[in-house]
C-alpha cells in the first residue's frame, strides 16, 4: 500500500462523515499535538473538536483504558452494572449540582444523549414540545437533529411542535434578550401553550452556532420563565462543558439551576461516552426504553472517570481560565493588526474569532476567507475548525491541559496566518475541498 | 464505596438503559466467563448480546486498545483523517464481495449507523417509504427505532410511510402453504397497491430476525424479496449487526440467503466490547453531502484499533468455521435436550446465532413467557448467563463468544438441562422473577 493516508481515506471513508477543513492526515497524538505522515507536528487547537479534553495519549486516560480492557467485566450496561460504569455515573453526579432523585443515563455520543434526554423528556412529561434555538445543534442523529437550528442541518426536517427562538447575540444584536423573553412570553400566550411544553434545550454557549456568550442573566430568565411552567430546563455541556469554561459546568456561569445535563465530546478523553444526568421520574419510567448495546461499556467509563479524576485533581478549570485568557488577550492585541478580527469571545478554553469584512457593519467575512486563515494556520503548524451560521468564526476548543507556551505558539501561527492570507498566500481553489458547512 | 455494586446501580443508573433478567454484577471478565464479586464464575452464552463476540479481555483487543490510546492518531475521523480508521475501512470493504465502488461511515453503535442509513437514503433517493419487518429491531435512538417494529419499541411510534411486512417464521407460519411463495405475493401485492415501488427508499432487513426471535426466514424470501426491490431502484439494506461477522457460519449472514445487499450496516461486536459501528455503502451515495451525519469520537483510533483486532483474529484463529461447527454441536444438544424438556418447541439458528423456543404445549405453541424468565434466571443460579429475545419473551438466544470451546459447549448444555428440570420442578417462584422486567 503505497498511497499516502489522505488518499486512502479519500477512497474509503464517507464524505458524508467528514467536516474537514485541512488536508491533516494524522498518524499518532501525544499531549496537544498531531503527528501527521511525515512526522509533521501540529498544535491541535480544536482537540478534536473538544473531543481530546485532556489531549492525546493522556497517561491517566491510557492507564484506565489499558486495565480496563484487560479485565472486562462485560461490554455492556443494559443487562448488569459495571464498577467503571457505576463509578462514573456517581462521580458525576457528585460535581453535577442539583436537587432531588437523580439518575444517570450513559451513551456514546453527545447526539445519542440528546436523542435520548427528547425522548425521555417528552414521554416522561406527556408534553410534546420542545423549545431550543436557531443556531443550536444538540448533535446529528435524527431526535438530536429534530431539536436543532443549525444552518448545516436543513436536511432534516425539526420534529413537530419544535419552537425555535433566537439567541440572543451581544456582539451582533439582532435580536436583544429582552426581544426573545417578550417572543416566549407571546408564544406561551398564544399557540405554544407552556403546560404543552416539556423543555427547553440551552447551549449555555452557543458553540457551533458562532461561539456565542449570551447576555448576562438572559439565560436565568429563559430558565425561569421555563420552569415556573415545569418546564424542564435542559443544559447541553457537550462541547463547553467540564472545565472548558473555566468552571465545571458552563452553566454555572448563568446562575441558572437546570434540571437535566447533557455531556459528551470531552468527558470520554477520546473515547465514545456519553451522559444525561436528570430526575429519576424521567430516566426510570420505562425500561429499555433507551438502550445501545455497548452503552456504558467498561472501557469508555474507565476514561470518564479518568477524566472527570484529573479535571479536578489538575485544576484543569484554572488552567482553562488563565489559559483561555491569554488566548483572548493575544487575539485582542492581535486585532490592532488584523482589521478582519471584528470580535474575540468565549469563556476559558472556548475561544471564538468572529472575522467580518467591516468592524462598523460587522459583516462577515466570506466562508472562504476562514477556511483559508485554517489552511494558512495548518500549514504554518496548527489546526483549528470554523463554526457560525454565516462561516466566519474560529473556533478554539484546545486540550485542557495547554500549556502557555503552547497558546503563545498558537498564536504566533495565527498572526502570521492572518498575514499570510491577506498578503493572498493561499488560493481560493485550494480550500475549495474544505468548505463542509 | 461499601454498598454492592447492585444497589449502588439501582441509585444511579437510569431504569430506561436497564434490560435486566437476573441480578448479575460482574466484577471482570476473561474468555467466555464472568467474574462476580465473590470469585463465582459464570459462563457466558450472551456475549453481552453478541458484543463480545471475542469473548472478555481477548489479548488481541487488549493490546490494540492498549497501544492505540498510547499512540491516539486525534480521536475523531471528521476533522482528520486517521491511520487506524482509514486502515480499517479498507479491511472491512475486503471482507465484502462485489466490486463496486463503495465507502465506510463510522459511528458507535447499531443504532447510529441505522439511524444514518433512514437519513441518508431519503435524502439521496428522494423517497420517503421504507419496507421493514414486524419483529425487526434495528436500534434504540429515534431514527433507527422508526424503522423498526419490535413490540418493547411500542412507545416510539414508526417515522410516515413506513410499511411493516411479516417476517416468514417456518415454525409459526402467517400464511397456509408455501410460505415463501405467499410472502412475495403480499409483496407484490402491496406494490400494485398502496405502496408503489418507485416511492420505496429502502427495504430494511434482518438475515436472522434476532431480537424478534432468532428466526431464520422461509427459504428464498430474503432474495425474491431482494429481487424484487432491487428491480424497483429499492435499495437492500443488511442489518449484520447481531449476527454478522462470523457468527452466522459465513463471514456476513446475507451470504446464506445469496443477497447482493446495496448497504450494510454492522455494529455490536465490530469493536470486540468497544463502542464500534460501520455502514458500508457506494461511494455515491456514501459522499452524498459533506457533515450530513457527524458525531465528534467516530472512526476514533481506539475504538477502530479493536475492530482491525477483531477482523484479523476472526480470519487468523478460524473463528467463522469455528461458529459453525461450535453451533451444530450447541443446535444438536438443544435437540437432545427437547427429547427430556417438553418446553422447547423449536430450535433454530445458523452457527453461533441460536434461538430455542420454550411453549408450553407442542401441538398449541403456546408461548413459555414466564417459564422463559425462569429458567434464564435459574440457569444464572446454576453459573450460565443467557437472555431472551422473541415478540413473545419466549425465545432463548445463544449468541455467545466465537472463541467459545467444546468443553464449554458441554457444560453451559449441562447447565441448561439442569435448569429445565429445576424450572419444571417449580424451583424458582414467580415473585424471583417478578422483579426482572426483561422485555
Amino acid at each position: 500500500m503505497n498511497l499516502r493516508l489522505r488518499e486512502r481515506d479519500a477512497q474509503t471513508i464517507a464524505g458524508i462523515e467528514k467536516l474537514r477543513f485541512s488536508p491533516l492526515a494524522a498518524l499518532r497524538g501525544e499531549g496537544s499535538y498531531v503527528f501527521d505522515e511525515d512526522e509533521r507536528k501540529i498544535l491541535d487547537l480544536s482537540s478534536s473538536a473538544g473531543a481530546a479534553s485532556l489531549g492525546y495519549a493522556h497517561p491517566r486516560v491510557v492507564e484506565a483504558v489499558k486495565s480496563a480492557v484487560s479485565e472486562m467485566a462485560t461490554a455492556s450496561l443494559l443487562m448488569y452494572p459495571n464498577e467503571h460504569a457505576v463509578g462514573f455515573a456517581e462521580k458525576l453526579l457528585a460535581v453535577t449540582p442539583g436537587e432531588g432523585e437523580r439518575k444517570v443515563w450513559i451513551g456514546h455520543s453527545g447526539s445519542d444523549a440528546n436523542d435520548t434526554a427528547v425522548r425521555a423528556i417528552t414521554k416522561a412529561s406527556g408534553r410534546p414540545r420542545v423549545i431550543s434555538f436557531i443556531g443550536s445543534y444538540h448533535g446529528g442523529i435524527s431526535g438530536s437533529m429534530a431539536v436543532s437550528g443549525h444552518t448545516s442541518q436543513t436536511h432534516t426536517l425539526p420534529r413537530p411542535g419544535l419552537l425555535l427562538l433566537p439567541y440572543p447575540d451581544p456582539y451582533r444584536g439582532e435580536f436583544s434578550s429582552e426581544e426573545v423573553l417578550k417572543l416566549l412570553d407571546y408564544q406561551f400566550e398564544t399557540t405554544t401553550p407552556p403546560d404543552q411544553v416539556s423543555s427547553v434545550f440551552i447551549e449555555p454557549i452557543m458553540s457551533d452556532g458562532g461561539l456565542i456568550v449570551p447576555p448576562e442573566g438572559f439565560l436565568a430568565a429563559l430558565a425561569e420563565r421555563c420552569q415556573a411552567h415545569g418546564i424542564l430546563v435542559v443544559l447541553d455541556e457537550v462541547k463547553v462543558g467540564l472545565c472548558r469554561s473555566g468552571l465545571m459546568h458552563a452553566f454555572e456561569h448563568e446562575g441558572l439551576n437546570p434540571d437535566v445535563v447533557v455531556f459528551g465530546k470531552g468527558v470520554g478523553g477520546g473515547l465514545p461516552l456519553s451522559a444525561v444526568v436528570a430526575p429519576a421520574e424521567v430516566l426510570d419510567h420505562t425500561p429499555a426504553f433507551a438502550m445501545e448495546t455497548t452503552a456504558g461499556n467498561p472501557v469508555s467509563c474507565a476514561a470518564g472517570c479518568a477524566v472527570l479524576d484529573t479535571m479536578i485533581e489538575d485544576k484543569l478549570a484554572e488552567n482553562a481560565t488563565r489559559v483561555g485568557g491569554m488566548l483572548m488577550d493575544g487575539f485582542r492585541a492581535m486585532a490592532d493588526r488584523h482589521p478582519m478580527i471584528g470580535d474575540v469571545r468565549g469563556r476559558g478554553l472556548a475561544v471564538g474569532v468572529d472575522l467580518v469584512t467591516d468592524r462598523e457593519t460587522k459583516q462577515p467575512v466570506d466562508p472562504t476567507v476562514t477556511a483559508k486563515i485554517i489552511y494558512r494556520a495548518y500549514e504554518l503548524g496548527a489546526a483549528l475548525i470554523y463554526v457560525g451560521l454565516a462561516g466566519n468564526v474560529l473556533e478554539l476548543t484546545p486540550s485542557l491541559c495547554l500549556s502557555e507556551d503552547e497558546a503563545r505558539e498558537g498564536l504566533a501561527v495565527m498572526d502570521q496566518a492572518f498575514t499570510d492570507v491577506v498578503a493572498g498566500k493561499v488560493a481560493d481553489e485550494t480550500v475549495a475541498e474544505f468548505m463542509m458547512w | 464505596m461499601t454498598r454492592d455494586l447492585l444497589a449502588r446501580d439501582e441509585a444511579v443508573i437510569a431504569g430506561i438503559e436497564k434490560l435486566r433478567f437476573f441480578p448479575v454484577a460482574p466484577v471482570g471478565g476473561e474468555g467466555c466467563t464472568l467474574i462476580e464479586a465473590d470469585g463465582r464464575r459464570l459462563l457466558d452464552f450472551a456475549g453481552s448480546w453478541g458484543a463480545a463476540n471475542l469473548g472478555y479481555s481477548h489479548p488481541a483487543v487488549a493490546e490494540a486498545v492498549a497501544g492505540a490510546a498510547r499512540n491516539m492518531a486525534a480521536t475523531s475521523l471528521l476533522s482528520y483523517a486517521s491511520e487506524p480508521a482509514v486502515a480499517l475501512a479498507e479491511e472491512l470493504l475486503a471482507t465484502l464481495p462485489g466490486d463496486a465502488a463503495r465507502k465506510v461511515w463510522f459511528g458507535h453503535s447499531g443504532s447510529d449507523a441505522n439511524d444514518m442509513v433512514v437519513r441518508l437514503v431519503e435524502a439521496a433517493s428522494g423517497r420517503s417509504r421504507f419496507l421493514t419487518f414486524h419483529g425487526a429491531y434495528h436500534g434504540g435512538i429515534s431514527g433507527s427505532m422508526s424503522v423498526s417494529g419490535h413490540s418493547s419499541q411500542g412507545h416510539a411510534p414508526a417515522r410516515e410511510g413506513v410499511v411493516h411486512l411479516p417476517y416468514p417464521d417456518p415454525y409459526r407460519p402467517h400464511a397456509e402453504g408455501d410460505l415463501t411463495a405467499a410472502s412475495l405475493a403480499a409483496v407484490d401485492a402491496l406494490f400494485a397497491t398502496s405502496c408503489p415501488p418507485g416511492e420505496i427508499a429502502a427495504v430494511f432487513i434482518e438475515p436472522i430476525q434476532s431480537d424478534g426471535g432468532v428466526i431464520v426466514p422461509s427459504a428464498g424470501f430474503l432474495a425474491g424479496l431482494a429481487e424484487r426491490c432491487q428491480a424497483n431502484g429499492i435499495l437492500v439494506v443488511v442489518d449484520e449487526v447481531k449476527v454478522g461477522l462470523g457468527r452466522s457460519g459465513l463471514m456476513h449472514a446475507f451470504e446464506h440467503e445469496g443477497l447482493a445487499p446495496d448497504i450494510v450496516s454492522f455494529g455490536k461486536g465490530l469493536g470486540g466490547g468497544l463502542p464500534l459501528s460501520a455502514v458500508v455503502g457506494p461511494a455515491a451515495l456514501m459522499d452524498f453531502a459533506p457533515a450530513f451525519s457527524i458525531m465528534t469520537a467516530s472512526g476514533n483510533p481506539v475504538c477502530a484499533s479493536a475492530g482491525r483486532a477483531v477482523l484479523r483474529t476472526i480470519r487468523e484463529d478460524g473463528l467463522i468455521e469455528r461458529a459453525a461447527s461450535l453451533g451444530e454441536r450447541l443446535a444438536q444438544g438443544f435437540r437432545e435436550l427437547a427429547n427430556r424438556h417438553m418446553l422447547i418447541g423449536d430450535v433454530r439458528g445458523r452457527g453461533l446465532a441460536l434461538g430455542v423456543e420454550l411453549v408450553r404445549d407442542r401441538a398449541t405453541k403456546e408461548p413459555a413467557d414466564l417459564e422463559t424468565s425462569k429458567l434464564v434466571y435459574r440457569a444464572y443460579e446454576l453459573g450460565l448467563v443467557l437472555f431472551y429475545v422473541g415478540m413473545r419473551s419466549n425465545v432463548l438466544e445463544l449468541t455467545p463468544p466465537l472463541i467459545l470451546s467444546e468443553a464449554e459447549v458441554d457444560t453451559g448444555l449441562e447447565i441448561l438441562d439442569r435448569a429445565f428440570a429445576d424450572v419444571a420442578a417449580g424451583k424458582v417462584s414467580d415473585e424471583a422473577v417478578a422483579a426482572f422486567a426483561g422485555w
